[in-house]
């Protein structure tokens, strides 16, 4: 029987000071407004006259999972900690076989990505966060990354439940959107706990 | 000349009486001595497939020396990992991935509850009877 142990080290938060936590605050505040923003504007497209087309929602789901295969690739340049960097691995295999699996669907469905308002403005402000977090390193990199990733799926979770499903007129495409739900709640919920590990120093230094 | 009689008919008794008799079952004996290709419970597998990020089924039953097998038939990878708070659970798959799969054998009586430790929202049940 093979086996995965996870070695727990010691209490890593003693260099945080107050400092760096109002600038996590900060950052995090602003990844939720992106965010907020971001899906602000999905919500306003839905509830217009026309919502996303199902090419347009194509385009939004591939856009969403470009985004965060780009934060991962830069966490994993950028971190030392383990749980940080599994999770960031994860988060570039899950997408990109996502992303496959919509363009595979799409393809079957003659459908061709388009971008719209809303793709544009999420890659638009995704570009914002990336100079951030490239901006960052150590702790507070690890710190603004995980809290990120938190906001982002919670934002990918409410667009695709209130805005991508209910506008999805091809059966096919609204089920594959019903099907990816249960993987966003389990990123979302993976995120929650690195958080939690990172928030209280207790995830491991990468190699351990 | 009788006692070659005798003999011829020992030979043709012993040759039609055992020839019909699998190989498997001529050594029994031998047989018990080897789990792999007796019928004990120990070649029982019972596998749970793991599709659109569900264990199925959700809980399954085996008894104490059977083999159970997680295979991944999802798009991403997936672990079966036993739920606990100590630093080393009673079992943990590691990553499945796409296509593989990954077999336990249940060596102690109890009820296992398990999740997949990358997508925590996914969770299972394992009764040793």
């Amino acid at each position: 029987m093979s086996t995965r142990i996870s070695v727990q080290k010691p209490n890593c938060a003693s260099t945080s000071n107050s400092t760096m936590r109002s600038r996590y605050k900060a950052i995090f505040a602003v990844a939720a407004i992106t965010f907020a923003a971001a899906l602000h504007l999905v919500n306003a497209d839905a509830q217009g006259e026309d919502g996303p087309s199902d090419a347009q929602i194509v385009g939004i789901v591939l856009a969403a999972d470009s985004i965060d295969i780009d934060y991962a690739n830069l966490a994993m340049s950028k971190t030392q900690d383990k749980e940080v960097k599994d999770f960031a691995q994860q988060m570039i295999t899950d997408h990109s076989a996502v992303s496959q699996e919509v363009t595979g669907l799409a393809g079957k469905l003659n459908l061709s990505p388009e971008d719209g308002d809303t793709s544009n403005t999420l890659k638009a402000q995704a570009q914002q966060m990336m100079q951030r977090l490239e901006g960052l390193s150590g702790k507070e990199f690890d710190k603004a990354y995980i809290d990120n990733e938190v906001a982002y799926h919670q934002a990918v979770i409410n667009a695709t439940k209130t805005v991508l499903v209910p506008n999805a007129q091809n059966a096919k495409l609204k089920s594959a959107l019903e099907g990816a739900e249960p993987l966003f709640d389990g990123h979302l919920q993976h995120a929650e706990r690195v958080q939690a590990a990172v928030q209280a120093g207790k995830s491991s230094p990468s190699g351990y | 000349m009788r006692r070659k009689m005798c003999l011829a008919l020992t030979v043709f008794f012993l040759v039609t009486t055992l020839a019909p008799i699998p190989a498997t079952r001529r050594g029994s004996r031998t047989g018990e001595c080897q789990p792999a290709i007796s019928k004990t419970a120990a070649a029982r597998v019972v596998t749970v497939e793991i599709r659109e990020l569900k264990f199925q089924p959700a809980a399954v039953t085996v008894h104490e020396g059977e083999t159970v097998e997680w295979k991944n038939d999802d798009i991403v990878p997936h672990t079966a990992t036993a739920d606990g708070e100590g630093e080393k659970p009673i079992f943990d798959s590691g990553d499945i991935q796409t296509g593989a799969a990954w077999r336990h054998v249940a060596q102690q009586r109890g009820t296992y509850t398990y999740s997949c430790t990358l997508h925590p929202n996914m969770h299972g049940k394992l009764i040793v009877e």
